[in-house]
């Protein structure tokens, strides 16, 4: 049964109820070298559909994924609206521009190989003692929404991750940097990857001391999307604003300050693996601010929570085959600035520069304040990284994060496939280090 | 859901037919496994369902043991009939020593009654108000109830069959406080294999609405070194992550920097730590008979007085290392290949009563309701939600969450008293590995007390 011929058999089953049919098809292959040797190739093939009804002034869902009776499940769907919700009151209703789901999803370009053996021998060349793991992860998602409200969308996108670690064992201590990005895009090609590792193996070989904890910092894109992007993308999607719980909730529109963040969603973004046209709920997608200057400009809800809080859908819903959609940004973007890298890092004699953190989930996003561990930071001295500092811990209060000065880096990073983002001196930020 | 077949009609024809594919003449090396699955689940917030859910999964497998890319998930049996033959005239079986065929189909038999969703709706509201008694400043509460039942089958060329029955229900409260500028968070969790107990008593939610409350008021520690004496269940979330995982052997087998630190008899801890994982422990969310390769649940010591024991195996991984399966070969359900995981963690008790480890304690911390973890190898952050001030060898005021942050075997080695009592806290959640995120697992200990851990206020 196609995707398509099980979604209709669903939809005829309605009855007089308003329904949603979600159907997703989705195949990953993941190939494993270490070094340059094959170590693995995985497929995985997943099959599932989501029905939604609306009986009595309540929504139910119910999913299957394998063999399934459609009437069954809009039984099960009813079942479920019993103890359901009353929101959304009403399914998608705009026809989105969509590919034809009867024709299936067409052949894929035929891919590259990826260039692992280079990469390899690149890496051995500067760092004979790195051992390089590498992933290809390649995926296919079709999906499927029909509802009684006139919605028919369906697409198929197709992406390529990349996941590299350079793992080193030092005088007893094993070291991995870890690198995932889109493959291939503008800014991760071999070069891109190959620079992000060798200079992390070179800034790790040498440790240093903090001088002391009053230093200015810097954190890398990475560090920005754990401790900033994430965080405040968390705090402006649906359930958090839902239940009050964001350190947001409240703050509308005003007049943004003159130094703070502007913080995009944009799933339009060219080559990145999660744009698409129209959300998991059908409703159509676009770019915007979530926060402009410091201040927040938008948020990303789906139609349940759009409609508790009295506001649209942003076309932010994502889901999987068995569960009920959720808000969250598609692709988080902060656009670089005017300075460099090399510039920025010699901003000042001496700065820390906190590339990966650990713990920052902890701090609840109802907290004004942020509290995480640095696993990977780097004193600087002169504009030159000198070498790895231990120990440090980080903290900030949410909103200094936000509205404090801002300076961007032009040079702009993927941090997996969800944010395209600068460095950035965050001056909200503080360190310490237990030793100084 | 409902099905078109019933669910042991659909197992039985599993066995049926995969079995009989596995049967042939000259098939060797083989798996193949089954599974039906349903679970309901209700989202509340502030009292109110915001979501309710009826799932319904069906999937075979088949592949090699222990070869990840010799392995196919479909879900329809014809397709796995085509994928068995298919991988069989590809690949050849891999060398993996001979065993005793078994057959058990006791967990043949008919699924659990499912509890009424708008009883479970109705419980899970009045526990909402429960915690605007307890805290009125409650400013957010949500509730995740969640029920499956699983019925799989397991079945190998060798002439093994095995059929068992898996129940869980978990329920996870968070409750957000806040007074003028202080806020509060924290959290019940709790999990059986009985629905009606679960929801039996509303003393996890008090207790939470109780400690979010504290917690307004609660004062910050000061960062730096402080001895600490961890809970059971603390201490069981320390075993689970910072070495049941560094004992899993399909990671060692990948990472030989890592193998050698944890070369077994290296000393990774105090000689007072033993560690051990028992998946044929009774009664909690971690256990099984057999694991995902048919292997028999066995309880497996993995560091012992200190020192590095015993890793967990596969039966890839074993005959790797030249040893024999430990039955940790688990998979979240049928969709994945099983890898090396965890069941029931935990620190073996030692002779310290918990009021003989505070005595020797001027000033330090107690710390209990773990919110996870991470490590990084050699390193790690953990939280600690509800955490007492010791002074004087006695428990005083509350004071607020903490990280703990450190070198992972610097802090395992100043363990200096290991508490004498043994005791598991079923939460909910899972373990993720891989791309599996939410396999059942438990954990516990008895107290434990650090010396010099690193701490800092949350």
């Amino acid at each position: 049964m196609t995707l398509a011929t099980a979604a209709e058999a669903v939809l005829a089953a309605a009855g007089r109820d308003a329904l949603e049919v979600f159907a997703l098809s989705r195949r990953v292959r993941t190939r494993r070298w270490r070094g340059d040797e094959p170590a693995g190739e995985l497929l995985r093939h997943e099959r599932g559909i989501a029905v939604r009804v609306r009986r009595e002034g309540r929504v139910g869902l119910a999913a299957a994924c394998g063999p399934f009776d459609a009437a069954d499940l809009v039984a099960s769907a009813r079942v479920a609206a019993r103890s359901g919700p009353a929101f959304p009151s009403s399914f998608a209703e705009h026809p989105v521009a969509s590919e034809d789901a009867a024709a299936g999803p067409e052949a894929p370009d035929k891919c590259s190989e990826p260039p692992v053996r280079e990469l390899a021998q690149r890496l051995h060349d500067r760092h004979p003692d790195a051992r390089l793991s590498l992933q290809f992860v390649e995926s296919e998602e079709e999906r499927l929404i029909l509802s009684t409200e006139g919605v028919r969308a369906y697409d198929c996108r197709r992406a390529t991750m990349v996941r590299a670690i350079a793992s080193r064992a030092d005088s007893g201590e094993v070291l991995d940097l870890f690198y995932e990005a889109p493959w291939p895009a503008d800014s991760t090609d071999v070069d891109a990857l190959l620079r992000w590792l060798v200079l992390r193996l070179r800034w790790t070989r040498r440790r240093a001391a903090m001088p002391c904890n009053d230093l200015p910092v810097i954190l890398t894109p990475r560090a920005l999307d754990a401790l900033v992007a994430q965080p405040l993308a968390a705090a402006l999607a649906g359930p958090a604003l839902l239940d009050g719980t964001s350190f947001l909730s409240g703050q509308r529109p005003e007049e943004p300050s003159v130094r703070g963040l502007t913080l995009l969603d944009d799933p339009t973004l060219t080559g990145a693996p999660r744009s698409r046209r129209f959300d998991d709920e059908g409703v159509p997608t676009r770019r915007r601010e979530l926060l402009r200057r410091g201040v927040v400009a938008g948020y990303a809800l789906d139609l349940s929570a759009a409609e508790r809080l009295g506001m649209e859908s942003t076309g932010s819903a994502w889901r999987r085959w068995d569960a009920w959609p959720a808000a969250e940004p598609a692709t988080l973007v902060v656009h670089g600035g005017s300075t460099d890298v090399t510039r920025l890092l010699g901003t000042w004699p001496r700065a820390v520069l906190i590339d990966e953190v650990a713990g920052e989930w902890f701090s609840d996003v109802g907290e004004a304040g942020v509290a995480a561990s640095a696993h990977l930071a780097f004193l600087v001295e002169g504009g030159e990284v000198v070498g790895r500092v231990r120990g440090v811990s980080l903290s900030a209060a949410r909103d200094d994060l936000l509205r404090g000065e801002v300076v961007l880096s032009q040079e702009v990073a993927w941090v997996g496939d969800r944010a395209l983002l600068p460095w950035v001196h965050a001056a909200g930020l503080a360190v310490s280090d237990a030793d100084v | 859901m409902t099905a078109t077949r019933g669910v042991l009609e659909q197992v039985s024809g599993a066995i049926d037919r995969l079995g009989g594919e596995l049967a042939r003449p000259g098939v060797t090396g083989m798996d193949a496994r089954f599974e039906v699955q349903r679970w309901r689940r209700l989202t509340l917030i502030d009292g109110l369902v915001v979501e309710s859910a009826i799932v319904d999964l069906s999937v075979a497998a088949v592949g090699l043991p222990g070869s990840p890319q010799r392995f196919a998930a479909v879900d329809d049996l014809d397709a796995a009939s085509e994928q068995l033959a298919m991988i069989r005239r590809l690949s050849p079986p891999l060398a993996l020593p001979a065993r005793t065929p078994v057959v058990d189909h006791d967990g043949l038999r008919p699924l659990p009654d499912w509890p009424d969703l708008d009883t479970v709706a109705g419980v899970l509201a009045t526990y909402h108000d429960v915690a605007l008694e307890v805290a009125p400043e409650t400013r957010s509460y949500r509730s995740f109830y969640e029920d499956r039942r699983r019925i799989v089958w397991y079945g190998s060329s060798d002439g093994t069959s095995i059929v068992q029955t898996f129940t869980d229900a978990s329920l996870i409260a968070t409750i957000r406080t806040r007074r003028l500028e202080r806020t509060g968070f924290s959290f019940a969790s709790v999990a059986a294999a009985n629905p009606d107990g679960l929801l039996s008593s509303d003393a996890p939610v008090r207790d939470a609405a109780a400690q979010a409350r504290h917690l307004l008021e609660a004062e910050a520690v000061e960062p730096g070194p402080t001895t600490v004496v961890l809970d059971p269940h603390m201490t069981g979330m320390f075993a689970h992550e910072a070495l049941g995982h560094l004992c899993e052997a399909d990671y060692l087998r990948e990472r030989p920097e890592v193998a050698a630190l944890m070369a077994p008899g290296r000393t990774v801890a105090s000689s007072l730590l033993t560690v051990v994982d028992d998946p044929s422990r009774a009664g909690l969310r971690g256990t099984y008979r057999y694991d995902d390769e048919g292997t028999a649940a066995r309880p497996t010591v993995i560091v012992e007085e200190g020192r590095v024991a015993r890793y967990l195996h596969s039966r890839a991984t074993a005959a790797h290392f030249g040893v024999l399966p430990t039955g940790h070969a688990r998979a979240q359900d049928c969709r994945y290949t099983p890898l090396v995981r965890m069941a029931n963690t935990y620190v073996a008790p030692g002779a310290t009563p918990f009021d003989v480890m505070l005595d020797d304690v001027d000033d330090g911390l107690y710390l209990t309701r773990p919110m996870g973890g991470e490590t990084r190898i050699d390193s790690f952050t953990f939280g600690a939600n509800e955490v007492f001030r010791i002074r004087g060898g006695r428990l005083h005021e509350r004071v607020g969450s903490v990280l703990l942050v450190g070198d992972l075997f610097e802090t395992l080695t100043a363990v200096d008293a290991v508490g004498s009592e043994l005791a598991f806290e079923t939460s909910a959640g899972g373990c993720a590995k891989e791309d599996q995120d939410a396999l059942a697992v438990d954990s516990g200990g008895p107290h434990l007390r650090i010396r010099g851990c690193q701490v800092s206020p949350l």
